[in-house]
């Protein structure tokens, strides 16, 4: 018996991320498949995914357009309940029933899709788990990610949330109709998500009265049609 | 294992969470190496590179927003080092 040091240095140079990117990327390509246009949706608890998704959906299935949507909770059905009367493909996909991720994973995406019928899907929202931090790591697959940012939530909330606005392809401020009662300066909170994300467009919207809720809907149709036009 | 500051990750936290889950994983002497890595952008107006240290994408030199990312966005794992400096044994015939 003899004894031998050892040292061995193994370069892998691997992303941590990458299985999690790979499933993405396999959601997409089913996505691009059959023509679906897919929207992460992101923003803190409360301010207003659900409600933003109850006013938008029902004008798009007026010009024939039809939705879907993946609902992604930490526990609880109630948002999918609230969507219920729209009449269209809804799958919940909860992290855990008392507790469990922060945000939405692309394997529970690829998980919620086996559930969905495909072949009749326009546009799929994914609203993703309310969340200003984690969300923004992880892509699931999607076209375009949305946040919503509400008025009542301050200026500062860019600035204290980078990634998640230099992630982001539009933002919706919502809540608009509550302009009166706060004293938010809309100017210095668009100006602080343009310091972060100079490309972000942003719509001012209530999901409450309608306002900007016909801006939004534009935008929604020119990214379809331009993904159309891509020949997907 | 290279962190970039963009990505949400304390690296105190996860010193912290993989010295706890090491003692019960039969690697009790392992040690991970994190290795900050700066945001960079390059400013694509005036081609100006620079490092962010606060969350402000704005080119120093001459204002543009118009700035990409170079690096500072990602968990990468370089290496694996097995240093047995206690000995390995070999040459045993009786696993031979």
């Amino acid at each position: 018996m003899k004894l031998k040091e050892l040292k061995l240095e193994i370069p892998l140079i691997r992303d941590v991320l990458e299985e999690s990117n790979v499933r993405a990327r396999e959601n997409r390509a089913v996505f691009d498949q059959h023509g679906i246009l897919v929207m992460n949706i992101m923003s803190s608890p409360g301010s207003g995914k659900t409600s933003v998704l109850q006013k938008t959906i029902p004008i798009l299935q007026e010009q024939d357009i039809i939705c879907a949507v993946i609902e992604g909770d930490i526990t609880s059905t109630l948002d999918s309940e609230r969507l219920q009367p729209l009449n269209i493909q809804i799958v919940q996909a909860n992290t855990e029933p008392f507790g469990g991720d922060c945000h939405l994973g692309s394997h529970l995406v690829q998980g919620a899709l086996k559930f969905l019928d495909l072949s009749s899907i326009n546009i799929l929202f994914i609203e993703n788990i309310g969340n200003l931090v984690c969300p923004a790591e992880f892509y699931l697959g999607e076209d375009r990610k949305v946040v919503i940012l509400s008025i009542t939530e301050g200026e500062d909330k860019p600035i204290k949330y980078p990634l998640m606005f230099r992630e982001c392809d539009l933002c919706l401020l919502n809540k608009m109709d509550l302009m009166p009662y706060l004293e938010i300066n809309v100017d210095l909170l668009k100006s602080n998500i343009k310091k972060i994300n100079h490309q972000m467009t942003i719509i001012p919207v209530s999901a409450k009265t309608g306002e900007g809720i016909s801006e939004w809907i534009d935008w929604l149709l020119a990214q379809k049609n331009a993904k159309l036009s891509y020949g997907h | 294992v290279q962190v970039g500051k963009l990505d949400a990750v304390v690296p105190d936290t996860l010193l912290f969470l993989f010295n706890a889950v090491k003692t019960s994983s039969g690697l009790i002497n392992a040690e991970l190496n994190l290795e900050e890595v700066e945001i960079r952008a390059l400013c694509q107006q005036c081609h100006n590179e620079f490092e962010i240290d606060l969350p402000l994408f704005i080119c120093p030199a001459c204002g543009s927003g118009q700035v990409k990312v170079l690096q500072g966005r990602g968990i990468i794992l370089q290496r694996i080092i097995a240093d047995e400096t206690q000995g390995v044994e070999v040459g045993n015939s009786s696993n031979s």
